[in-house]
């Protein structure tokens, strides 16, 4: 019996994805942005046997045993986390039982894990959030601390291909890097695909904690800005999140 | 006397809300003939309550018109017939609410607004200034947050219009009420409803369905929450104190059952002498032209038997402490409360009254929502404020409790405003507690200027105004305040 690792869920949001959703956040993320706002879901526990108390290791079954008194109430589940694309075989597992109970199954993720070959999870998948951080490999370092530049874009034409492309997203802080040209690129990018594509752009909050590395949150000015670069660029459906 | 004098140097009331009171004064100065020794002292202590409703009552408490037998027939006291434009239809129906009494004087019920002015609409110019115009003059002229409107379940134009207005009017009248059926009601019409509660806390969400079985499809949703026969209504509704039940059971060492039984019985005697003056002293029934013309019809009537303080009630008999928290969140608590209902039930059951034909003649449970006074006993079955569990296990606790309640049981939950960008996880979130049993779902946005108060809705910004001395319109801000003094909404969990 697979086990995951998870830190934990929360039973109603309206916020990952359409309708009413349990979101499951689960342990461990290939990397390492300074604007986390999940930054306790980051650690990677390779060792089962030794995570914290305050974590979770749970089956499908035990997953679901504990999120079942919320099935009636949603429209589907959504894993996050972290990046639940590292315990990819869980995640079809578990998408496989929900969707035999009628809920859908939506992602949260980085870009990073290819899924050029994961046809059953995608079969499993109803939809899909994706982050498209920065534009260029020296940006995406300095944001993520790694560069896979090209399979996040590779990620995405493939969402679009399969239908399963629900959103992608940019989070914006100031003092990190020049959202500018990379609100350019990215929207270039993705209205070549289809204009229609849903553009989220995240202004970064700091929710009153100071972040260690200076980042800062954008302006509401800066924000309209760079909507409306995105829209000049050939982006229709764009949406901004304060 | 003196209460009389208070009532006319009381620079805060407005001209009907003085007369209303001094109305009030005077029926109180009478008493409800034939009352035991016993059933009076149930009634000054805190087991049984009339709610103020008066001691000669001269009116059924609860009256819903037949209002598509108004606008099909006409009226002839109020020399109206049946309007053929749509200014006609809304003005026959504003000139009728002024003749229809209640309680608080003002209609409780105003029609299901959507199906009345549907036959309207496409001959019209501008159907939806008239509906706002319209609107505006019911905010107006019946100053009460009881009113209430219905819509639905279908999706018609004058119902999108009419929730269109609301939302831009962001009046506190009329209360309303989206009849709700997923197979019946459009998505895209169920989604107007949503957000325009997001914006001005109504419509609520009524389970149509359940509500189907019960009353078949001449119902309403009216006042506060209650759900009555269209064409007849409440002769008058009475509230059993269920902590103070408790408390008398544990005082005199005898089995819970045993007093529930006892206050149920007390308390249906008492509602039956306040009908049988209704009926038989008064003459309302003989001589009110709303009774002759057919639009009210006495064997539609039926009585409301309410209860409330469960939470505190199951608390105190299961911890010892009214307030130990047990009540929401144990499979316990929900069954003392089913418990407690059932022995209820069986009481309403082996009951009959001859003026009251709706049901066979027993009385209707009603979980009824509390008054300012109410001190340290919660709204009907409701979990008290600040203590609700994640919002799924509140929903599953309470849902199988909606299904005692024929006559009126409400929750309500509040929203922040990131619902706001998705109305839909509301919806999901209404469809799954109707399937799992709930009746009535309330909702309303964290942030709003209209807050609902237990069954009512009243802008913060009134309150302030009436704590600063100044007079107010509406006559129920001043019951919101006093109840939020006692229960403050922000104790509320915001989801």
């Amino acid at each position: 019996m697979q086990r995951a690792v998870i830190n934990r869920w929360i039973d109603f949001s309206p916020i990952d994805g359409p309708g009413n959703r349990t979101v499951i956040f689960f342990q461990g993320c290939n990397l390492n942005c300074s604007y986390c706002h999940n930054p306790e879901t980051i650690e990677i526990y390779n060792n089962k046997s030794k995570i914290p108390g305050s974590l979770y290791l749970l089956t499908v079954d035990e997953l679901i045993e504990k999120i079942k008194q919320n099935f009636p109430y949603i429209s589907g589940i959504t894993v996050s986390g972290g990046e639940p694309l590292l315990q990819l075989e869980f995640i079809k597992e578990l998408f496989s039982k929900t969707k035999k109970l009628g809920l859908s199954n939506f992602i949260d993720t980085n870009g990073t894990i290819p899924l050029t070959e994961q046809k059953t999870l995608l079969d499993l998948t109803d939809g899909v959030m994706i982050d498209f951080k920065a534009s260029n490999s020296a940006d995406l370092i300095e944001v993520t601390g790694s560069d896979k530049l090209e399979i996040i874009k590779e990620n995405i034409i493939l969402l679009n291909d399969v239908g399963l492309l629900h959103e992608v997203r940019t989070v914006i802080a100031g003092g990190l890097i020049n959202y500018q040209e990379n609100v350019v690129e990215i929207a270039g990018f993705i209205a070549e695909i289809d204009p229609e594509i849903k553009f989220k752009l995240i202004a970064y909050r700091n929710h009153g904690v100071e972040n260690s590395e200076g980042i800062i949150e954008p302006s509401t000015e800066d924000i309209n800005n760079y909507k409306k670069l995105a829209r000049t660029n050939g982006c229709k459906n764009i949406q901004i999140i304060k | 006397m003196e209460e009389a004098l208070n009532i006319i140097k009381d620079g805060t009331l407005t001209q009907q809300q003085k007369i209303i009171a001094l109305a009030r004064q005077a029926e109180n100065q009478l008493k409800i003939p034939g009352l035991t020794d016993k059933e009076q002292d149930y009634l000054n202590s805190d087991l049984v309550c009339d709610l103020a409703e008066g001691q000669a009552p001269y009116r059924p408490r609860y009256n819903l018109v037949d209002f598509a037998k108004f606008m099909e027939e006409g009226s002839e006291f109020l020399r109206l017939s049946s309007p053929e434009t749509l200014a006609e239809a809304t003005n026959n129906l504003i000139i009728l609410y002024q003749n229809i009494p209640s309680v608080t004087g003002m209609p409780v019920y105003i029609g299901e607004l959507d199906k009345l002015l549907e036959p309207y609409i496409d001959s019209s110019s501008d159907p939806k200034s008239t509906i706002r115009l319209f609107l505006t003059a019911i905010d107006r002229t019946l100053p009460d947050s009881f009113v209430h409107a219905d819509i639905g379940p279908e999706k018609t134009r004058a119902g999108e219009l009419i929730l269109e207005a609301e939302k831009e009017l962001a009046n506190s009248v009329p209360n309303l009420t989206l009849k709700y059926d997923p197979e019946l009601t459009d998505k895209d019409f169920a989604i107007q409803a949503v957000e325009t509660g997001l914006e001005v806390s109504k419509p609520y969400f009524a389970n149509h369905r359940d509500y189907q079985k019960i009353f078949g499809d001449e119902y309403a949703i009216v006042s506060c929450y209650n759900a009555l026969p269209i064409g007849g209504g409440s002769h008058t509704l009475v509230r059993m104190n269920l902590k103070a039940v408790v408390e008398k059971a544990l005082e005199e060492e005898e089995f819970l059952a045993v007093r529930l039984r006892d206050v149920s019985k007390t308390m249906l005697s008492i509602m039956d002498k306040r009908i049988a003056f209704l009926c038989e002293e008064s003459p309302f029934f003989k001589s009110n032209f709303l009774v002759k013309e057919g639009l009210l019809d006495k064997n539609k009537y039926t009585a409301m038997f309410g209860v409330y303080g469960m939470a505190e009630a199951v608390n105190l008999f299961l911890d010892g402490d009214s307030e130990s928290g047990s009540y929401g969140k144990t499979a316990e608590s929900q069954k003392m409360a089913k418990n407690i209902l059932d022995i209820i039930q069986n009481e309403l059951n082996e009951h009959e009254n001859e003026h009251s034909p709706f049901n066979d003649g027993h009385y209707l449970l009603h979980a009824q929502s509390g008054i300012g006074e109410d001190v340290d006993t919660s709204p009907g079955c409701r979990i008290p404020y600040g203590e609700e569990p994640s919002m799924p296990e509140q929903l599953n606790f309470i849902a199988p409790i909606h299904q005692y309640f024929p006559a009126g049981v409400s929750d309500i939950f509040t929203f922040d405003k990131t619902y706001k960008r998705n109305p839909e996880a509301i919806l999901d979130i209404i469809k799954g507690a109707f399937e799992k049993g709930l009746r009535l779902f309330s909702f309303y946005n964290s942030e709003s200027d209209l807050v609902r108060i237990t069954g009512y809705l009243v802008k913060r910004s009134e309150i302030e105004k009436l704590n600063q001395g100044e007079t107010v319109h509406k006559d129920t801000v001043v019951l919101g305040r006093d109840t939020l003094e006692s229960s403050p909404e922000e104790n509320r969990k915001v989801r």
